[in-house]
């Protein structure tokens, strides 16, 4: 679509009524290739395309989406959006876009268009192969290798026009452990913000065989008798602790709502004054950074908790306005079918100055969890501890099984006593939330929290 | 569909290499109006969406996906075609042969409703809610008109369409979800959640108390039920059942629950306006009996698992089956609304046989919770304490832990209220389930 076309359906928008319309264009290709128990599935190709319009007036939104991507059909779909809005109709003014330069810290080296289908099919074979050899028996294994290459381009009647590219690699892997009359279902995504270098190093093996061994371990692990105890959370990807428990609760569209613990303490001090917490979107290597959100927003980094203090919330254009804030370039969605939401992408706690040896020798009775297989947010979060060890007189001892963490998010974090000094990154999944699945890493240095009730 | 036109041109005459070939269109139209409880209306939305599932089968099979169905049908079909060169699978995927189908399934497509129709009907349902739970009462409901069609041509001769159209009211109340349905927005009313909504209102007055953790005869309330079963319907799949990762596997004819249990499901049911005449793979979408007063009775199958265990489709062919940030192109097992049958009992009857124990009034995150080729979960909840059948006090942040089989093999009775629910996010099936009664569920807390 040529610019004059955009420019055309934003002026139909604001002269049917619209305060303000934006536009937001989606091509996006896909591969997917599955293997399942060592066979390949085929490969499929994927095109997800369409638009998305936005249209606000006196403080409230409409969106609109369809893939009828055409001038005619789009400012045909602004009409009916005007009638939503209920908006009076405006003289006709000229809107003239300006486009803005918008810079993805993720290089991309081999765009996957431009390599083999062989190559693509060699790397779910070597990762069967991986999962084959875990040294652990399974009755079921099934591979999906992923790559996404998204072209968006938003242009608003202000005057925005920027563009940004992201491309992805993933494999999927899914088993089921069978040791006699046990068996235990798990799955793991290797994901990276790149082309198909992603898997030049092989490093995506070590991670199938290791994961597969941490559940054999948990599927072996003792049950663990409610209680409330001391926990250690590793450094990494239990940052998930951090999503969950207050991220959420610190996106404007919860503070808007009203519905966030979060809401109405900017300045105050809402958890121990060892908890900085940042979401950075700019990360170079991060699965949640991009060059911009998805209304066009340069991305920045975010401080939203300093030395224990609230310093602010994720906003979006929208839900910002709505809590009297400006975008900080969290805007996000899964596709065009999505409005765009504030929404969490890189969030991690900083290192503090406790070193990991001592965190554990601090615990004389705890749970040691070293890593977390998902969770849902909000008021009360809750985390699936998928793999865990007791922690007894400051040593880790055996693996523990079928543990979850439960709590309120602004309850734990003051309780964050202890925070490692070594921070580690994660390679990162999918959040879902109101504007869809979109991707994000959670990450921390190790901490303990004095306190948790588990179960 | 007349988006299909050229793919019904393109079927008829095939190039050589392209031994069979199939087009499944799913098409969704929805105006969408959400409203404070107030009746001020937050925010409309409207979508109008064409997806495309392209089959092309030489030897194998290879697939496209695509959202731009102005693409040339032939560099479609031919992108397909050089897809499945990367199949190792033994033979190519079966494609319907096609099959008699009722006229009186084929449903015509309906018009779109107007953004004032949804508007005034969310404002209604707002004040309705409103009504039954008070003045000034925090809360919101999102109501839409859906229209949905279903199209497979393929060049086994296959041409069938089937449209239905629904409205949906989601609402956010007391910290719940409510869900319900009905054929059209003038149908749709929340007044039959009155008593729910009474109940609820008294769980929240309740004071929280001290929990120790134990193992408990428990009272799952409805939305519980259907909650599991977004994920436990995996239970009845032919495709879990063929690759040994049901926790019911080899159980096919046994006694799996007590008596009083029947679960099904079906094209159509009065739990739910949702409709399902046709699947992903244009087969007639049938009753399917899975647990038939407690006997496991039968499976959901498409073709491929219905073909592995040698027995007929049962027309449960589809694709949005979880939780996923992909478009899902496999075509899996999927159920249509699938429901647990209400038992005789009301809540307050349920509460006297429960005596004392635990009252389960929500669970959350069942998708990382239940482990479906086991049975086992550890499902996070919330809970009412339970004394000489009345209700002492809430508990939250609890946890139950066991086996799907010993809980659904345990259940002592069902309530005579049910829970409707689609399928998070894609509202691509439904469940609907009672309370259940059942024996020594561990809590923790």
């Amino acid at each position: 679509m040529t610019q004059q076309e955009m420019e055309r359906i934003l002026e139909s928008a604001v002269c049917g009524g619209a305060e303000f319309a934006e536009l937001f264009l989606e091509d996006r290709e896909e591969t997917h290739i599955g293997c399942r128990d060592g066979v390949l599935q085929g490969m499929k190709s994927l095109r997800i395309y369409g638009a998305g319009l936005a249209l606000i007036a006196q403080g409230r939104r409409v969106y609109l989406h369809t893939n009828r991507v055409d001038e005619e059909s789009l400012i045909r779909l602004a009409g009916r959006g005007n009638e939503m809005l209920k908006a009076e109709k405006k003289k006709r003014r000229p809107i003239s876009c300006i486009r803005q330069e918008r810079h993805n810290p993720n290089a991309v080296v081999m765009v996957p268009s431009e390599i083999a289908g062989h190559k693509k099919t060699e790397v779910l074979i070597r990762a069967d192969g991986a999962l084959r050899g875990a040294g652990v028996g399974l009755s079921y294994r099934n591979l999906t290798y992923f790559d996404t290459d998204q072209r968006v381009t938003v242009a608003n009647s202000e005057g925005l026009l920027a563009s940004d590219r992201r491309v992805t690699s993933r494999i999927r892997f899914q088993y089921t452990i069978q040791e006699g009359e046990l068996c235990r279902g798990a799955w793991q995504d290797y994901t990276r913000p790149a082309g198909f270098e992603a898997f030049a190093s092989g490093e995506y093996e070590d991670v199938i065989r290791e994961g597969v061994q941490a559940a054999k371990r948990a599927m072996h692990g003792k049950s663990v008798k409610p209680c409330t105890v001391p926990v250690v959370l590793a450094a990494g990807g239990c940052g998930t602790l951090w999503h969950e428990s207050c991220g959420h609760s610190l996106e404007a569209n919860a503070i808007a709502g009203g519905g966030s613990a979060f809401a109405g303490k900017l300045g105050e001090l809402v958890a121990n004054p060892k908890v900085t917490l940042i979401d950075d979107a700019t990360l170079p290597g991060y699965y949640g950074s991009n060059g911009m959100d998805d209304e066009g927003h340069r991305t920045q980094r975010n401080v939203l908790i300093e030395n224990g203090v609230l310093k602010g919330y994720l906003c979006d254009r929208y839900y910002g306005s709505l809590i009297g804030m400006e975008s900080c370039g969290c805007g996000r969605r899964q596709n065009y079918t999505y409005a765009p939401a504030a929404r969490m992408s890189n969030t991690f706690l900083a290192p503090g100055t406790d070193r990991e040896e001592d965190i554990i020798a601090s615990v004389e009775e705890g749970l040691f969890v070293k890593s977390i297989g998902g969770g849902t947010g909000g008021a009360q979060f809750t985390l699936n501890v998928s793999e865990g060890y007791w922690i007894e007189k400051g040593k880790i001892t055996v693996p523990v099984s079928g543990v979850m963490l439960t709590g309120s998010g602004i309850d734990v974090i003051k309780r964050v006593d202890m925070v490692g000094d070594r921070l580690e990154g994660e390679g990162g999944s999918f959040c879902g939330a109101g504007s869809g699945l979109v991707p994000t890493t959670a990450f921390q240095p190790m901490v303990r929290i004095s306190q948790m009730s588990i179960g | 569909m007349k988006e299909l036109d050229p793919y019904r041109r393109y079927m008829k005459q095939l190039p050589e290499a392209i031994r069979e070939a199939e087009i499944e269109a799913e098409k969704e139209v929805s105006v969408s109006a959400s409203a404070a409880l107030s009746g001020e209306i937050l925010g409309m939305s409207y979508r109008e969406l064409t997806e495309g599932y392209v089959r092309a089968s030489g030897e194998k099979t290879g697939m496209v996906y695509t959202q731009k169905l102005t693409q040339d049908p032939g560099e479609v079909l031919m992108q397909a075609l050089d897809n499945s060169r990367y199949s190792e699978c033994a033979q190519r995927e079966r494609m319907n042969a096609g099959e008699e189908i009722p006229d009186m399934m084929r449903e015509e497509e309906e018009q779109a409703a107007s953004s004032g129709e949804v508007e005034e009907t969310a404002r209604r349902i707002a004040g309705e809610l409103e009504d039954m739970a008070g003045e000034g009462t925090g809360g919101y409901v999102r109501v839409s008109q859906v229209i949905r069609t279903i199209s497979v041509v393929n060049s086994r001769g296959v041409d069938e369409t089937a449209s239905s159209s629904h409205a949906l009211a989601e609402a956010g109340l007391y910290g719940m979800d409510w869900y319900f349905s009905a054929p059209s927005l003038s149908e749709l009313s929340a007044k039959g959640e009155r008593g729910r909504i009474e109940r609820r209102r008294q769980v929240l007055a309740l004071p929280e108390i001290p929990f120790v953790p134990g193992t408990f005869r428990v009272l799952l309330d409805q939305s519980v039920t259907a909650n599991i079963f977004m994920h436990a319907w995996r239970l009845f799949s032919g495709e879990a059942y063929v690759s040994g990762s049901t926790a019911y596997h080899g159980m096919l004819g046994q006694r799996i629950m007590p008596e009083c249990v029947t679960i099904s499901d079906q094209p159509v049911t009065k739990y739910s306006a949702f409709r399902y005449r046709i699947d992903c793979e244009g087969s007639l979408c049938r009753e399917t009996t899975l647990v038939d007063r407690g006997i496991f009775a039968g499976l959901m199958h498409n073709l491929a698992s219905a073909d592995a265990i040698g027995e007929r489709t049962t027309g449960k062919g589809g694709r949005r089956t979880v939780l996923s940030g992909n478009i899902h192109t496999d075509m899996r097992v999927m159920p249509a609304n699938l429901v647990m049958e209400p038992g005789e009992y009301s809540f307050d009857e349920l509460l006297a046989m429960l005596e004392d124990g635990v009252y389960v009034d929500q669970s959350l995150d069942v998708h990382h919770s239940l482990e479906i080729a086991s049975g086992s979960f550890t499902i996070p909840c919330t809970g009412i304490l339970v004394k000489d059948g009345k209700m002492a006090g809430r508990a939250a942040g609890l946890t139950m832990t066991g086996n799907l089989r010993e809980i659904l093999g345990g259940i002592l009775a069902l309530g005579n209220e049910m829970e409707f629910r689609p399928f998070d996010l894609y509202q691509s099936y439904v469940l609907a389930g009672p309370a259940i009664l059942t024996e020594a569920v561990k809590i923790a807390g």
